[in-house]
């Protein structure tokens, strides 16, 4: 190191310049790597949601279809059966801050309407839990139910999304007539009855949580019985 | 010291995590799944390389006086990158890691790299302190993540080992058994291996 570096390094405002350009630098470095990146990461994301939505309904297409259920969510597939089956509603009023004014309607091969999904949000223990829920025309039963973005625990509540987890939910009834239909909550390894789900082992929080969003819903759903879209994108 | 005893002591002789205790949070939080702990210790090993690497380049050139700053700057870079890779690459696994990758940047075996090796030490001997230390830290996880998805899940990198005829030890999965397992890693390291005399 020469001596007019080392008297430059002497200078008060040295530790600043040296500051701002190796900040200049990394925020550079940074800013063409997340452009670079940018494009796959949404076409992944958005490709990753319109699966979801389809493999929630892939059983009920399969039954009345006769293809596997498989086909519905294969991967080179779903954009061509995302636009075959499922039509992108709006409802003018949305619902309330869990459900998002967008929702789908999903269709079968001959136009006929099997059921709508949800775009849905609640607490998780760490931050918010986004879901999708798919129910019948009538509102009554769940179709299926999927979280498909949340910030639980890695290895503990982050296993919300698991199969094992979200697959129990197909088939429950999700209102009444009457009253609320209440879940609740047994262990992993136990039995389930009709309004029981099994819970996340070492999850706990985790798993109430999805419980209440479901409730919360479900109430929203109660306060705004008719379903009137305002907008058919198809 | 030559090249061979620096990854020895920096991965072995002072392991990060067994003899500094440094990284505990995330070898406590990450450990129940091998594949969890081995891509967080794939990003520790390219975090700690890269930026030793750098912090070593600049060391003649960082005023005292903001040289902290300049590596965690330098260190928060690189877990971001490691972050978008993930995203772009590996989208799975980094929601399985959820917020953990990007806490790699608090991880303290990366800011004791930095003070104590490549802040004072040639690039090259820098990089391969940070490619021990990250394998060092790496094996750790490695070792507890074993037991706790042997014990908890009954398998091994998502393979199931133990059938459906094992009984799922819950507590392995969760967080108080990562605690046990790592104090007790670290007796037997320290009493068998270490030889660690205490008065």
């Amino acid at each position: 190191m020469n001596a007019e570096q080392k008297g430059f390094q002497d200078k008060q405002y040295y530790p600043i310049v040296f500051m701002l350009l190796i900040t200049v630098f990394f925020v550079g470095i940074l800013s063409v790597f997340y452009r670079s990146t940018e494009k796959a990461v949404a076409a992944y994301q958005k490709q990753m949601y319109q699966k979801q939505i389809l493999s929630l309904f892939a059983d009920t297409l399969s039954t009345l279809t006769g293809y596997a259920s498989e086909t519905f969510i294969d991967k080179s597939k779903v954009d061509s059966n995302f636009e075959k089956y499922v039509s992108v509603m709006e409802q003018s009023t949305p619902f309330s801050k869990a459900v998002a004014a967008q929702y789908y309607a999903v269709r079968d091969a001959d136009d006929n309407l099997i059921g709508y999904c949800f775009d849905v949000t609640g607490s998780g223990l760490w931050g918010t839990m986004k879901g999708l829920l798919a129910v019948t025309m009538d509102f009554k039963k769940v179709v299926n139910f999927a979280i498909y973005s949340q910030m639980e625990t890695p290895g503990l509540g982050s296993r919300v999304e698991e199969d094992w987890f979200k697959h129990q939910f197909a088939g429950k009834p999700f209102q009444s007539e009457a009253d609320d239909i209440v879940f609740s909550l047994v262990l992993e390894d136990a039995l389930a009855e009709t309004h029981q789900i099994k819970q996340i082992t070492g999850a706990t929080i985790t798993s109430s949580s999805v419980l209440k969003m479901l409730r919360v819903v479900a109430q929203d759903f109660r306060q705004h019985p008719l379903l009137t879209p305002s907008k058919d994108n198809r | 010291m030559n090249k061979k005893d620096i990854f020895i002591t920096s991965a072995f002789k002072d392991n990060s995590v067994i003899r500094q205790v440094l990284g505990i949070c995330s070898s406590l939080a990450v450990t129940n799944l091998m594949l969890n702990s081995l891509i967080m210790g794939l990003g520790v090993i390219f975090t700690l390389v890269f930026s030793s690497l750098t912090i070593s380049l600049i060391r003649n050139y960082t005023p005292r006086s903001v040289r902290m700053m300049a590596q965690v700057l330098i260190i928060g870079s690189y877990v971001i990158i490691v972050d978008i890779f993930l995203r772009a690459n590996l989208p799975e696994i980094s929601k399985q890691l959820g917020p953990y990758v990007g806490l790699i940047i608090t991880n303290c075996i990366l800011m004791g790299r930095a003070e104590a090796f490549s802040s004072k030490n040639n690039p090259v001997d820098s990089m391969i302190d940070g490619v021990g230390a990250g394998i060092g830290y790496t094996l750790v996880l490695l070792s507890i993540a074993c037991i706790r998805e042997l014990f908890g899940f009954g398998s091994l990198f998502g393979l199931t080992i133990l059938g459906s005829w094992w009984l799922k030890w819950s507590i392995m999965v969760m967080a108080p058994s990562a605690f046990f397992l790592l104090a007790v890693m670290i007796w037997i390291m320290n009493d068998k291996v270490y030889k660690v005399k205490t008065s």
